[in-house]
């Protein structure tokens, strides 16, 4: 019996007449694709461990961001599949859909309502997949070049140009299987404490043969700086006292407490507790803002990246967003720029940059993305209370 | 004064000396892993974690009042970040940063101690 294959594209679909079109063109590709209208199925595709094409058309836009990032909430970081978000979208969203690609609140988009250029959600979605690892590509040129009078010269140099392509990924995509199965075997050694000279040597010539290759440099670039800290392990592994170890990240998780208000914050003991938004990738910085929060009798939550920060704006009202600029995946202004956009529940909160950058220009940045205050890093107790005095902020004890 | 603790209250406002203890201790050991990642950066001339690990460090610093530190690390920020990197500017940068961590370092751990030594009594 053979495996079902793996999927390749998940399509959430309120109505699929409206994606008819679309769903002809997917099935003249290589795309393994499912279908849905259950956000339960959305949510469990999210986290079924399989690299795999998100894309939502819903009769929004605004509707199919609000959707997958509900879906997002529900799926905790360490159970979530890598994946690209994709959504429909009607000729008239184009403009709005490119801000959101901008910012990274989405991956990519088609335009299919209607649908002009046929052929264009497959070469998305075959460039999305690729960054997932996955390559559908045809390994040939099926479709032979149409001579044209007196012009035979150039159809040679396509010809042997494409061939040169291929033959340079494919290289390339054996070293990394190669890598990838050196990688392995010598995990397996050392998960029994067996690891050889041998499984060095060969990941060390294989290293070598990956940072000189020329091909796709823009990936090489990335990955040069993992490259490095690899070699330098392998060296370390080789003659331990050479290198200094490198140091794990400290990752405390803030941790809850709780203190008294100060006289200035206005206390009820009926409604909940304002709540605030921390967006911070350093945990340092969010464990002090939880443990000020929470002692001044507020509600803390803590988003660490901007995709886990979007999500969480699209689910809960906030009464204070704390947003630091220099996120993991994005730029926090670029959220800041967004939000009134998303028109979402948190569209109008308000929003205080807080940041260790002094820099006038990345004040003005600030401002022309709507923030309304910037704060210099470290937070202060004093700074937070004249913010919720003058917001009617209202502890909760 | 290597560090100021004085000015803790006005980060996480009104704590007990069991919490104070345990945010020192998580301030001693972070700065201890931070000093180590900022050495390795150097070392692997990787100005990108560089310049982002002394713009975390360099606010982290002001919650114990490591002032010292917190004006060492604005300045290896804008070493990382600058367009030609001297590394013989670097190199300096390191060994200013080293004593004013170790300074820090050795300071906090004194103040553990001594609050350590306050619970003891009671």
């Amino acid at each position: 019996m053979t495996e079902p294959k793996a999927l390749h594209l998940l399509l959430y679909s309120t109505n699929v007449k409206d994606d008819e079109l679309l769903l002809r063109v997917f099935k003249q590709s290589e795309l393994i694709y499912e279908i849905t209208n259950s956000k339960a199925k959305l949510v469990d595709k999210l986290k079924d461990g399989v690299n795999k094409l998100i894309l939502l058309a819903t009769p929004s836009l605004e509707s199919s961001l609000k959707l997958y990032y509900q879906c997002l909430l529900e799926v905790p970081d360490e159970e979530l599949c890598r994946h690209a978000f994709l959504v429909v979208c009607a000729k008239h969203e184009e403009m709005q859909a490119f801000n959101y690609f901008q910012s990274r609140v989405i991956d990519d988009y088609i335009v299919a309502r209607p649908l002009y250029e046929l052929h264009r959600p497959i070469t998305i979605c075959y460039a999305q997949l690729e960054k997932l690892g996955i390559n559908l590509h045809k390994a040939n040129l099926d479709v032979p070049l149409q001579p044209q009078a007196q012009d035979d010269i150039s159809i040679d140099v396509v010809q042997e140009g494409a061939e040169r392509k291929r033959k340079l990924r494919g290289e390339f995509e054996s070293l990394l299987d190669q890598f990838d199965q050196a990688i392995a075997q010598a995990d397996a050694h050392l998960s029994k404490e067996q690891v050889s000279d041998e499984d060095v040597r060969l990941l060390r010539l294989l290293l070598q043969e990956l940072q000189q290759n020329s091909f796709r440099p823009n990936l090489i670039r990335l990955q040069h700086r993992t490259l490095h800290l690899l070699d330098a392990l392998l060296l370390k592994l080789a003659l331990p006292e050479a290198v200094t170890d490198v140091a794990e990240e400290s990752e405390p998780e803030p941790q809850p407490d709780s203190k008294p208000q100060p006289p200035s914050l206005q206390i009820n003991k009926e409604a909940r507790a304002s709540r605030i938004l921390m967006v911070e990738d350093d945990n340092l910085a969010a464990m002090m803002g939880k443990k000020l929060i929470e002692g001044m009798g507020l509600s803390f939550e803590w988003a660490p990246t901007g995709r886990r920060a979007l999500a969480l704006l699209q689910a809960k009202k906030f009464e204070l967003i704390l947003m630091d600029i220099n996120l993991p995946d994005t730029d926090g202004l670029l959220i800041a720029d967004q939000l009134p956009n998303m028109h979402c529940i948190n569209s109008d909160t308000v929003i205080a940059v807080l940041t260790g950058n002094k820099q006038k220009s990345m004040v003005q940045r600030a401002v022309k993305a709507g923030a309304k205050h910037y704060l210099i890093k470290p937070l202060q107790k004093d700074t937070l209370v004249k913010l919720c005095s003058k917001y009617h902020l209202q502890a909760h004890h | 004064m290597a560090i100021d603790l004085s000015k803790l209250s006005r980060h996480v406002g009104d704590i007990s000396s069991e919490d104070e203890q345990d945010l020192l201790s998580t301030f001693h050991s972070g700065l201890i892993l931070r000093h180590q990642d900022v050495v390795n950066a150097v070392k692997q001339r990787d100005w990108q974690r560089l310049k982002t690990l002394t713009h975390s460090l360099k606010s982290s610093s002001l919650y114990y009042g490591a002032k010292q530190l917190h004006l060492c690390c604005e300045q290896g920020e804008q070493l990382a970040g600058a367009r030609q990197l001297d590394l013989d500017v670097i190199q300096d940068w390191l060994v200013s940063f080293t004593k004013h961590s170790q300074a820090a370092q050795h300071a906090l751990a004194e103040a553990l101690a001594q609050l350590e030594a306050g619970h003891d009594r009671t």
